[in-house]
């Protein structure tokens, strides 16, 4: 793996966010991130879920044959959330009182899926395992950020708009806007640095 | 053997040792999990307190004898027999306790349990004459139990055991399938030992001298 890789993979959370530049895994991160602690547990069960699926989908990526790889993958995932649920329900019943319905769901979140099919099945153990980790950093950090913003504006405005799921919606498009704004304002004054470097060079 | 058997085979048998691999991990994942054990304790004695009042304090009926946990021996049965013989019927019976004296002496509850949607639902159900007269939810982990109706526990201690036929509309079906099976095999329990549960508790209230 050389450096530019590395560095590529590590700020895969950043540059492809899962929530805010490549949309995926909508349905928990509206529904859980009414409020600050919802939204961790559920982007940490999820992280938890997706680094280990990355590392173990990629030491298993040349024994599984590609006809039978998507339900391979299922497998994989659904038995790792199986686990991430007898441990919230055996020792963190109040979470799983709250979030319990949304761990079942984290099987068939986009994100997984998608991280496992785009990166982890092609990719050796190392790179896979920085993926993952970048990835469901990503993941924590954006939902966190989403669940603090709305819990904030609940705080203000009162319940019944931002903490339901249509103004989690509107809070999360106003956010993903602000987000691409300041992503792309850094990228353009990096492009003109390096420009400006070359020319000087 | 032809090119396509062979491919077909070769993934149903990596896909097969997959699914058991995960089983199996799954499978010694949860031996190691705590199991759940009645006994009786502070948190218990004032639930118990409060589906069939004793008139004391929490602190009270707990420390000073009004609650007591009745060993199998005391009223002549075993419930592991009781639970083998039942096992078609998906719920068991956990525990009695009994009241041998306080505002309702000669009361006892039942500890009962059935599998929910995720995991074990342990419910106390009070009777007193052979009749439910209050019931509370001591464990469950049901991820849909915000739907479960807020009345459901004044339902079960009025007696009523088709749960179902009553809160099916709710949506929380699998939840509340495991505790109508709980509630009506406690109620057959209650049926089939009510005498000999009197009698225990009514000795072991001529033991304290009361």
């Amino acid at each position: 793996m050389t450096k530019n890789e590395f560095k590529k993979t590590a700020l895969g959370g950043i540059t492809n966010n899962p929530v805010f530049v490549l949309v995926l895994g909508m349905c928990p991160t509206i529904a859980k991130s009414d409020n600050v602690i919802n939204a961790v547990s559920l982007g940490l069960c999820t992280a938890f879920v997706l680094i280990l699926s990355n590392v173990i989908i990629s030491l298993l990526r040349k024994v599984i044959p590609d006809k039978v790889h998507l339900p391979a993958y299922i497998v994989i995932i659904a038995s790792l959330v199986t686990f991430v649920q007898m441990v919230v329900s055996a020792f963190l019943p109040t979470l799983n009182g709250s979030i319990g319905a949304f761990i079942s769901l984290i099987t068939v979140n986009c994100i997984i899926l998608g991280r496992a099919e785009a990166f982890a099945g092609k990719n050796k153990v190392l790179p896979s395992l920085i993926d993952g980790v970048s990835m469901g950093l990503g993941f924590v950090a954006s939902i966190t950020l989403l669940g603090a913003v709305r819990q904030g504006l609940t705080a203000a405005f009162g319940s019944g708009f931002f903490d339901k799921t249509m103004g989690g919606f509107i809070v999360l498009g106003l956010m993903m806007a602000v987000f691409n704004a300041i992503f792309a304002y850094a990228r353009e004054r990096a492009k003109k640095r390096a420009a400006l470097i070359e020319r000087e060079a | 053997m032809n090119k396509t058997v062979a491919n077909a085979l070769r993934s149903t048998a990596v896909l097969t040792a997959i699914a058991v691999v995960c089983v199996g991990l799954l499978a010694v994942c949860n031996m190691f999990f705590p199991k759940y054990k009645p006994n009786l304790d502070a948190a218990t004695a004032a639930l118990v307190n409060s589906v069939c009042p004793t008139g004391q304090s929490d602190a009270d009926a707990y420390e000073k004898g009004f609650i007591t946990m009745l060993a199998d021996a005391d009223y002549g049965a075993s419930l592991e027999d009781y639970n083998k013989t039942n096992k078609d019927k998906k719920a068991s019976i956990l525990a009695v306790y009994g009241e041998p004296k306080g505002l309702n002496a000669g009361a006892y509850v039942v500890e009962c349990s059935a599998d929910g949607r995720d995991g074990e639902i342990v419910i106390l159900i009070a009777y007193r004459d052979g009749g439910a007269i209050g019931a509370a939810v001591k464990k469950q982990g049901e991820s849909f139990w915000g739907k479960v109706p807020e009345n459901l526990f004044e339902v079960i201690g009025s007696g009523k055991v088709d749960l179902l036929e009553e809160f099916g509309s709710t949506g929380a079906t699998v939840t509340l399938s495991a505790i109508e099976r709980a509630v009506k095999l406690s109620a057959e329990f209650a049926l089939e030992y009510n005498t000999a549960i009197r009698k225990a508790i009514s000795k072991l209230s001529t033991e304290a001298g009361l």
